[in-house]
C-alpha cells in the first residue's frame, strides 16, 4: 500500500500502526501537538531540547504501550483503550509545555484548569465557551466521537485511575520513560545502549494494585534511567539561559493573563500561534508583554544576577504569585538603589524535578524498593533587563538575598553551571 | 461590549469552517446563498443564553432559526420568500418535535411517507389517514403551542391551485401529472396540517430535480426552458428527499425541551421589509441577538430561482414579477441605474425597523460582502445606521466563501465579513 501506516522513530526505528491508531494520530487535537514542543521553553543553549514536538513523544508512548499490551496479553478491546490513552494523554497540553499551565494553576485565573482531566475539559468543551474554538487548523476536536462509548474509560486511564491508570500517569510510567530518554537522546547525553531503556522497561514492568512491579534485575536499568533523567533536568532547569527564558515567558504569560489577553481557553494555541498572538495583542498597557516576547524570540535574554537554591520549598506558594513577585521586584530595586532597569524574579519548585525517586515492588519477592531520592529545593532566579555593572550586581544580590530571608528563604546556595567548566582547550579558544 | 474571554475565543474561531461543527443543522430545501450553520451556531453560543430570542430578519430557509432552536433558544425568522419560509417552518417544526420527544420526527416522516406510498401504489389515501389521524393531530397539537403562526394558519399560504401551464414548460407531462396528484394529496383536509406542510416542502424541493432543466438553478432563474423533456419519478425523488430530511433531523443535535408548555419557540413570518406599515411577527417580545446575512446586491435572484415552486403553489408570472421587484438586491436589478445605492438604502431603512425589535442590551451580527467585493456601500450605510442608534462595533472578522461545491459562480463573491455590534 502506497500510504503505509508506519512511522520512523529516532529511538525505536520503525513503528507500525493499525488503522485505528493512525486515526487517533490524525485527530486534530493530536495533530496540534506537532506544533507544541515538549519543553517549557524554546531553549537557546540546550538546542537539542528546543524543538522536539509532543507529537514525536506521543508516537513513542504509543509504541511502548503497544509493546506492553502485547507482552502482558491484554485483550484487544482493552488494549485499544490503553493505546488511545497513550495517544491522547498530552492532548490538552498548552503552548510551551507546562509554562501556561503552571501560571494558570498557581494563580486564580479564569476557571480552574486541569491539564490531564479530559472529562473536565470535555464537559467545558475544552475550556472554550464556543464549540468552534475547540479545533485546530479548522478541524474540530473529535476524540470523543472517534472513541464513542469508550471515551470515559480512556479519560479515566489518562487521569491515572483504574487498573491501567498508573501505566500512563504514575511516577515512572510509559509516558515519562519515553519522555526522559527521548529528550536526553536529542540533547545528546545518552550512550548508544540507552536508546533501548524504554523498551526494556516497558517489557518488564507491570502494574498491580496501583503499584509498579519490576523484576529485581531491572534495578540497574532503573538506575541508569534516573541518572539520565537527573542529567537532563540539571541542564533544563539549571542552565542560566533556560532559567532566564522561563522567567521571561512566565512573566509574559502572567501579565497577559492579568490584562485578559489570555485565559484558560488560550491553551488551544500552538507555540508559534501563542507568541504571535501575544505580540500582536499586547499593546498599550500590556506592551511589556510584547517586549518580553520579542526579546525571547531573538535571544535578548534578561541577564542573570543570582541563581541559587534553598531548602525552603514551603515558601514557594507565597512567593510565586504574580502580585508577590511584582512586589518583591519593586522593593528590590528600591533597596538596591537602582533605576532604569527592569528586574525579574522567578521561582521553580524543584520537588522531584531534577531528581526523582522511583519505587517499585520486586516481582520475585514482593519487597518494595526505592531507588534514588526526590530532589527538594526551591530554585530562585533574579534577572535584569540589561547588563548590570559589578556594583549594581552586588547590590541587587545582597538585597535579593535579604528579601528572600525576610520571606523565609534562607541558606541560599549558588547553582553550579550544569554544563560544567570549560575544558583547557576550550579555555584557550575563549 | 463583549467580555475579554469571549472576544479571545471569537478570535480563535476559524470562521471559514472548512469542516462543519458536529451536530449542526443542514438545509432541507435547496436555496442559493445560504451561509453555513456553523456561523450562526457559533455566534448564538457566544452571545446568547438558553431561552433568549434570536432574530433573523432575512431568514432564508431558517439556518439561524434552526441553530437557535437546537440550542434551546427561541427564534424569530422573517423572510420575504414564501419558499424560504416554508422550508424554515417545517425544518424548525421538526426540530421542535425532536426537542419534545425524540421519536416524533420519525412519526412525522412516516405520515408523509404513507401518503406518498399509497398514492404511488394507487391505493386509497383514506385508509392511511384513518389509522394515522391520531398521530398527525398530536403533531399539530404540539406545534400549535410551539410555533407561530399555527400550522393551520401557515398552511393557508400554500393552499392555492398549481399553475400547471407554467410548470408544463419545465416538467415532462406524465411527471407533472404525478406531481399534481402529490400536491392534491397534501391538500387533502384529512391530512394533518403540519404533515401537509412537510409534504409541500418535499414537493417544492423535488421540483428542480423533477424538471427537465438539468443545468443550474441560475438557468431556472433566467427562464431558460429545457430543450428536451425527460420523464422523472417524483415518488422516488420524494422518498429520497424524505430519507434525507429524516437523516438531517436525526443527525442534528437538539437540546431537549423540558415540557410542551414552554410557549412559542419559533416565529416564522412572511414579510418584505419594504413594507413599513405592518410589522412582522408582532407577538414576540424583544430579541437578545440578531444574526443575519441580508441579500447581497446583484448576486442572486431568490424569487426567480424558485419559480417552479411558486408555480406549484399558485403564483402567476405577474405575482413573481411583483415579488422580485420588491426583492432587495435582486440580481436582475444589477444593471439598473444606482442599483447599489438603492440596495444599501433599502437595507438601512429595514435595519432601523429590525433594530426596533431588539432589547436594550443586545448583539447584532451581520454577514456582509467583504469591502473589496464591490458592495461596501451597503456595509457603510448599515454602520452609520447602527452607530446613530447607539450600536458599537464589537468584533469583525473576514472569512472565505467556500468554493469547493460552487460549480458556477453566479455571485463571484469569494469573501465576506462578519460584523458584530453591541448595544
Amino acid at each position: 500500500m502506497l500510504s503505509a501506516r508506519r512511522s520512523w522513530d529516532p529511538l525505536y526505528g520503525r513503528v507500525d500502526l493499525t488503522d485505528f491508531e493512525y486515526g487517533l494520530l490524525k485527530l486534530s487535537e493530536v495533530q496540534r501537538l506537532r506544533y507544541v514542543r515538549m519543553c517549557n521553553i524554546n531553549s537557546l543553549l540546550v538546542t537539542g531540547a528546543s524543538e522536539i514536538s509532543r507529537f514525536e513523544h506521543t508516537i513513542g508512548v504509543l509504541h511502548l504501550t503497544k509493546h506492553w499490551c502485547d507482552i502482558n496479553g491484554i485483550p484487544a478491546s482493552v488494549a485499544r483503550d490503553i493505546v488511545a490513552a497513550a495517544v491522547l494523554h498530552d492532548m490538552q497540553t498548552g503552548p510551551f509545555g507546562h509554562s501556561m499551565q503552571y501560571v494558570l494553576e498557581d494563580n486564580e485565573i479564569d476557571s480552574s484548569f486541569v491539564h490531564e482531566d479530559l472529562s473536565h475539559g470535555w464537559r467545558s468543551t475544552y475550556h472554550q465557551l464556543i464549540l468552534a474554538g475547540a479545533s485546530f487548523a479548522g478541524k474540530p476536536f473529535s476524540a470523543s466521537s472517534y472513541l464513542g462509548s469508550n471515551w470515559e474509560s480512556v479519560a479515566q486511564i489518562i487521569r491515572g485511575e483504574g487498573r491501567y491508570g498508573p501505566l500512563i500517569a504514575g511516577t515512572m510510567d510509559l509516558d515519562n520513560i519515553d519522555n526522559v530518554v527521548r529528550l536526553a537522546f536529542h540533547v545528546g547525553i545518552t550512550e548508544d545502549d540507552d536508546r533501548s531503556i524504554p523498551l526494556v522497561l516497558a517489557r518488564q514492568l507491570t502494574v498491580e494494585d496501583g503499584e509498579l512491579v519490576l523484576p529485581t534485575a531491572a534495578t540497574a536499568t532503573v538506575e541508569r534511567w534516573q541518572a539520565i533523567r537527573r542529567r537532563l533536568y540539571e541542564l533544563l532547569l539549571l542552565d542560566w539561559a533556560e532559567f532566564s527564558a522561563k522567567a521571561m515567558l512566565t512573566r509574559a504569560i502572567e501579565r497577559a493573563a492579568q490584562h485578559q489577553i489570555i485565559g484558560a481557553d488560550s491553551w488551544v494555541r500552538t507555540d508559534a500561534e501563542f507568541l504571535e498572538y501575544l505580540e500582536k495583542n499586547a499593546i498599550g498597557d500590556a506592551q511589556d508583554v510584547r517586549d518580553l516576547v520579542r526579546r525571547l524570540r531573538c535571544a535578548d535574554l534578561y541577564e542573570p544576577v543570582l541563581l541559587a537554591a534553598s531548602p525552603a520549598v514551603e515558601a514557594y506558594a507565597k512567593l510565586n504569585s504574580i502580585q508577590a513577585k511584582q512586589e518583591l521586584e519593586s522593593i528590590l530595586l528600591n533597596r538596591a538603589g537602582i533605576r532604569g532597569v527592569r528586574v525579574l524574579t522567578h521561582f521553580i519548585l524543584d520537588k522531584a524535578k531534577t531528581d526523582r525517586a522511583v519505587s517499585f515492588r520486586s516481582r520475585e519477592n514482593g519487597v518494595r524498593k526505592a531507588i534514588g531520592r526526590n530532589s527538594r529545593q526551591l530554585l530562585c532566579g533574579m534577572f535584569v533587563s540589561s547588563s548590570p555593572s559589578e556594583a549594581e550586581r552586588r547590590a541587587l544580590s545582597i538585597a535579593y538575598a535579604a528579601l528572600l530571608r525576610e520571606r523565609g528563604v534562607a541558606d541560599l546556595r549558588p547553582l553550579d553551571d550544569p554544563m560544567g567548566i570549560p575544558s583547557p582547550r576550550q579555555q584557550e579558544l575563549i | 461590549m463583549i467580555p475579554a474571554r469571549l472576544r479571545r475565543q471569537l478570535e480563535l474561531v476559524d470562521w471559514d469552517f472548512s469542516e462543519h461543527l458536529p451536530g449542526t443543522s443542514k438545509t432541507v430545501h435547496w436555496y442559493p446563498g445560504t451561509f453555513p450553520a456553523d456561523i450562526p451556531t457559533t455566534i448564538i453560543q457566544a452571545l446568547s443564553k438558553p431561552d433568549d430570542i434570536v432574530f433573523d430578519p432575512y431568514g432564508g430557509t431558517g439556518t439561524t432559526g434552526l441553530e437557535a432552536i437546537r440550542q434551546a433558544r427561541r427564534a424569530v425568522l422573517v423572510e420575504a420568500n414564501p419558499v424560504g419560509c416554508l422550508a424554515a417552518y417545517t425544518a424548525g417544526g421538526a426540530l421542535l418535535l425532536k426537542a419534545l420527544r425524540a421519536e416524533l420526527p420519525k412519526l412525522l416522516c412516516e405520515q408523509v411517507r404513507q401518503v406518498v406510498g399509497r398514492l404511488q401504489s394507487r391505493r386509497s389515501v383514506q385508509l392511511a389517514i384513518d389509522t394515522d389521524a391520531g398521530a398527525s393531530q398530536l403533531i399539530d397539537a404540539y406545534l400549535d403551542q410551539l410555533i407561530s403562526p399555527r400550522p393551520q394558519e401557515f398552511n393557508e399560504q400554500f393552499a392555492w391551485p398549481m399553475v400547471r401551464s407554467n410548470l408544463a414548460d419545465w416538467i415532462e407531462a406524465a411527471t407533472l401529472h404525478e406531481i399534481s396528484d402529490l400536491l392534491e394529496a397534501f391538500n387533502d383536509p384529512q391530512v394533518g396540517y403540519f404533515v401537509r406542510l412537510l409534504g409541500k416542502t418535499m414537493i417544492s424541493a423535488i421540483l428542480r430535480p423533477a424538471s427537465s432543466q438539468t443545468q443550474s438553478w441560475g438557468h431556472i432563474a433566467d427562464n431558460v426552458w429545457p430543450k428536451t423533456f425527460v420523464r422523472k419519478d417524483p415518488f422516488k425523488l420524494g422518498h429520497q428527499w424524505l430519507s434525507r430530511f429524516e437523516s438531517i433531523v436525526g443527525q442534528t443535535a437538539v437540546a431537549p425541551l423540558r415540557s410542551a408548555n414552554v410557549g412559542t419557540r419559533l416565529w416564522v413570518s412572511l414579510h418584505n421589509w419594504s413594507e413599513t406599515t405592518r410589522l412582522p411577527a408582532s407577538d414576540f417580545s424583544t430579541a437578545r441577538l440578531l444574526v443575519t446575512s441580508p441579500p447581497y446586491a446583484g448576486a442572486i435572484d431568490y424569487t426567480l430561482a424558485q419559480r417552479l415552486s411558486f408555480y406549484a403553489f399558485g403564483f402567476t408570472e405577474g405575482d413573481l414579477g411583483n415579488l422580485w421587484r420588491l426583492e432587495f438586491g435582486a440580481r436582475r436589478k444589477r444593471n439598473q441605474p444606482h442599483s447599489l445605492e438603492m440596495w444599501a438604502e433599502e437595507l438601512a431603512m429595514a435595519l432601523e425597523l429590525q433594530l426596533g425589535r431588539m432589547c436594550e442590551s443586545g448583539f447584532a451580527a451581520f454577514v456582509l460582502p467583504h469591502k473589496d467585493e464591490g458592495r461596501d456601500i451597503g456595509t457603510q450605510i448599515m454602520d452609520e445606521c447602527l452607530n446613530s442608534l447607539g450600536w458599537e462595533k464589537a468584533f469583525e472578522v473576514d472569512r472565505s466563501i467556500r468554493q469547493i461545491r460552487a460549480r458556477q459562480s453566479w455571485t463571484s463573491i469569494k469573501r465576506e465579513t462578519i460584523h458584530i455590534f453591541a448595544k
